[in-house]
Formats: C-alpha cells, structure tokens, sequence
C-alpha cells in the first residue's frame, strides 16, 4: 500500500487528470490513501504522518516542488520513494527513466528500485531531479568540474541531481547561402553544439548572479559549489525492458553538433 | 541526514567536450570521452576515447580504444587499438597494441607496439630489475624481523622458566 501527497489542484484540468489517475492506480491494484497538501498542513507534516501509519512508500504526485520536497524529505532513510509528475517529466526521466504519467503508474506498480544520488548546494540546499537555466543569448560560463577548468559560451546550463551537467549553445547558422535562403524561407536554421559532464564535485563561478531554476522557480544563484551524494535515495524507477528505451539511445554519443530546424 | 555508502560508478553515456568549450585541467571517465574542442591537459578513459576533427589536445590520452582526427600535442596510449583518421595530427610518442594509420594523417613521435601479451603485463628492463629488488629487500627484511627481538625478551628467553621462590598458600575452603 502506498501513501500518495497531492499538490492541492490549480485547475479543473489538473482535477480531472488527478482524478483519472488514481482510476488508473487503483485499476493497477496500488490504491492506496491520497492526501492532498494545504496551508493548514505543510508536505512535511503530512508525510511524517505517513511514516507514523507505517506506510513504507510515500509517492509524490505533481509539481517538481512537491517532488523534490518528499523526496528529499526520504532521502537517507530506509523509505521508499515514488513520483507520478504533473509537470515537466525530463528531470524525472533523468532519474528513473519514466517518460510520462502512464509509465509513471506501471514503474509503481513492478515497483523496481533504484539508489540515487543526491546533490547538495553549499550551505544547505539539496536537490535530486534537476536544476537549468536558458539563457536569452550566449553567456560565457567558467566551471569547476573535479579536476578541470571548463570556460565555454553557452544558451543552457542542465545539472541533474546525479552529477551530470549539460551544456548547449545554440546559435543561427551564418554562412552566406543558408542565410539567405532562410531570410527567403522565413525558416531559421539553427546549429546546437552540446557538451556533457559527469562530476562529483562541481563549483559554477560565471556568469555571476545568474539564477538556476527548479520547474518554475528560482533554486539557486551562481557562484555555487555542489557536492554529488551517492547512494542516498531509495526510488521507485521503470522496470527494464528487453529492447533499449528510447531514452538509452538518444542520450550521449558522438555527434555534438546538432541540426534544428 | 545523508550518509551515502559506496561510490556510484554509474554506468552512462561518458563525457562530450564541445566545440565551443576550452577545458584546463585532468578530464577522465569511466565511459566513453569524446573531444570537439580544446583540452589544456590530461584525457583519461577507461574505454574509448575520440578526438574529432575540430579538437585540439595538449597533454597526453590514455584509453583502450583510441580514434584521432584532430590535433593532439602529447602521447597516446591505447591499450587495444589506436586509429589516426586523415586529418590527424600527432606530436608524441604513441603506444598501442593495434595501430592504423589513414592516408593523411600526419604523425611526429616514437611509436611502441606492445607485444602478444598486451600492455598491461608487459614490463620494461629497468621494471623488472626494480622489482627483483624489492623482493630480495622484503625477504631480508622479513629474516631481520625475526631475528630482532626486544632484549628484554632474549634475556627471558635465554634464561630457564622456573617458579618464582616466594610464600607458599593453601587455598581455604
């Protein structure tokens, strides 16, 4: 049985599709007791009450803030963490390879488990999906990666909670006949060169007061150094198929310039 | 609150230096690194490294499998096979196991080819000589450990246990 935390519903939308997935949960034979967060009772209250009742499973439905919130509230004890996201599934494929709601509710219910790491960001924030910034034009960027130095310009900054950092720069092709030939189009062709890191301990010292979001809000301002905690997360992930996903392959690999159109 | 156990060697899709980034520094991966700019230093995998056509590295590069199109000022060492495309250009010494060399390629060094047993059990003269060494210099040190004791104990030793002469006791009931 697990214990699942609610964000209170922003529309009538979000309802129907709360509504909707616990049809789907307890059709999948994993109901369990829903328990909606509200300003009378903050998320961690709830699921110290959920601990109290002995549940050993609190899942997370909704915002990335409710998710990160439950999970870090688990992280380091012998609890068991499930998330069903209502908003941005790429931070969350990051760790558990779940791509939608759907996949979402079957991972919970083969109930595979996986320990993931946690990044702390000196003095006293932690995270584990994901932390980004666009940037509106190229910005020069200087980070500390382990042993390594590594100055670039870029459009995006992407640090998972499992140390791996992503950096884009995207920028319009400029040589003379493409050019031309999407001012006559109207099409713009853009190029994207892209670099991947994994770190274990990190420091991002430029652009200087730029801020790094998690979801919708701001989590962090640059300078900051991180710390990658292994092992400190107990979660449910999708269960491994035969044929590789379609995240596996589309991951890494050799090309890093990219054609977008 | 958080005590993580071992280190997490994850298993993923390696390192990708693009061509727009300048890095400074030691850069090694268990998986995969592939280089499309600048690299000022060490690139050390424990698989496969490329050096694309756009990336310049200064320092050496170490893997099992190594495929080179760029510019690299430093030695190479891969441990299986070393591939220099045409637009590849070396300065240092290589060492590898397998080597091919496309038309075009340009490369300024010493070249080491390990033999049938690999590079990894392979060893120099000078490597050997210096490991005999260290054995004859543990066993006597093993031998002198034994010998030395304490002279307090060699006094005990040498002389004969007997009982200390002293009050005798019944024990009561």
């Amino acid at each position: 049985m697990y214990y699942y935390i609610l964000d209170p519903p922003r529309s009538r939308e979000e309802q129907k599709t709360i509504d909707d997935l616990r049809a789907k949960l307890t059709n999948l034979g994993i109901a369990g007791e829903f328990v909606t967060a509200s300003p009378n009772r903050s998320i961690e209250e709830i699921a110290e009450i959920g601990v109290a009742k002995r549940y050993t499973t609190l899942v997370a439905i909704g915002s990335e803030k409710l998710i990160n919130t439950v999970g870090l509230l688990l992280a380091g004890t012998p609890y068991t963490f499930g998330a069903l996201p209502l908003e941005n599934f790429s931070s969350l494929s990051l760790i558990s390879n779940i791509n939608n709601i759907d996949e979402a509710a079957e991972a919970l219910k083969y109930r595979r488990l996986k320990f993931v790491p946690v990044t702390k960001i000196e003095p006293n924030k932690f995270f584990f999906t994901e932390i980004f910034n666009d940037f509106s034009h190229a910005v020069k960027i200087r980070l500390l990666i382990d042993d390594a130095m590594v100055e670039a310009d870029v459009t995006q900054i992407r640090i998972a909670g499992n140390g791996r950092i992503v950096l884009k720069k995207t920028f319009e092709k400029s040589a003379g006949i493409s050019r031309s030939l999407s001012w006559i189009t109207g099409r713009k062709e853009t190029v994207s060169e892209i670099s991947t890191f994994q770190a274990k301990a990190y420091r991002l010292e430029a652009p200087i007061g730029a801020a790094l979001k998690q979801g919708q809000l701001e989590f962090t301002h640059i300078p900051f150094s991180a710390t990658v905690i292994p092992k400190s997360l107990k979660v449910i992930v999708k269960r491994d198929r035969l044929a590789p996903s379609q995240f596996e392959t589309s991951t890494g690999g050799i090309n890093s310039r990219q054609q977008e159109s | 609150m958080f005590e993580g156990t071992t280190d997490d060697t994850v298993a993923g899709p390696g390192t990708v230096v693009g061509a727009n980034v300048k890095l400074t520094g030691t850069i090694s991966d268990v998986n995969d690194i592939t280089v499309h700019g600048s690299v000022e230093g060490e690139v050390a995998s424990d698989k496969t490294v490329i050096i694309a056509e756009t990336a310049t590295v200064k320092g050496p590069v170490s893997a099992q499998m190594v495929s080179i199109s760029g510019r690299v000022n430093g030695s190479v060492t891969a441990h299986q096979k070393l591939e220099l495309l045409p637009t590849a250009k070396i300065n240092g010494g290589i060492t590898t196991k397998e080597l091919i060399i496309k038309s075009g390629a340009s490369f300024n060094g010493k070249c080491s080819m390990s033999p049938e047993n690999g590079l990894d059990t392979a060893k120099t003269e000078t490597e050997e000589k210096t490991d005999k060494k260290k054995i004859k210099e543990d066993s006597s040190a093993i031998k002198d450990s034994k010998i030395q004791q304490p002279k307090d104990k060699e006094k005990t030793d040498q002389q004969p246990v007997t009982a200390p002469a002293g009050p005798t006791f019944e024990l009561e009931d």
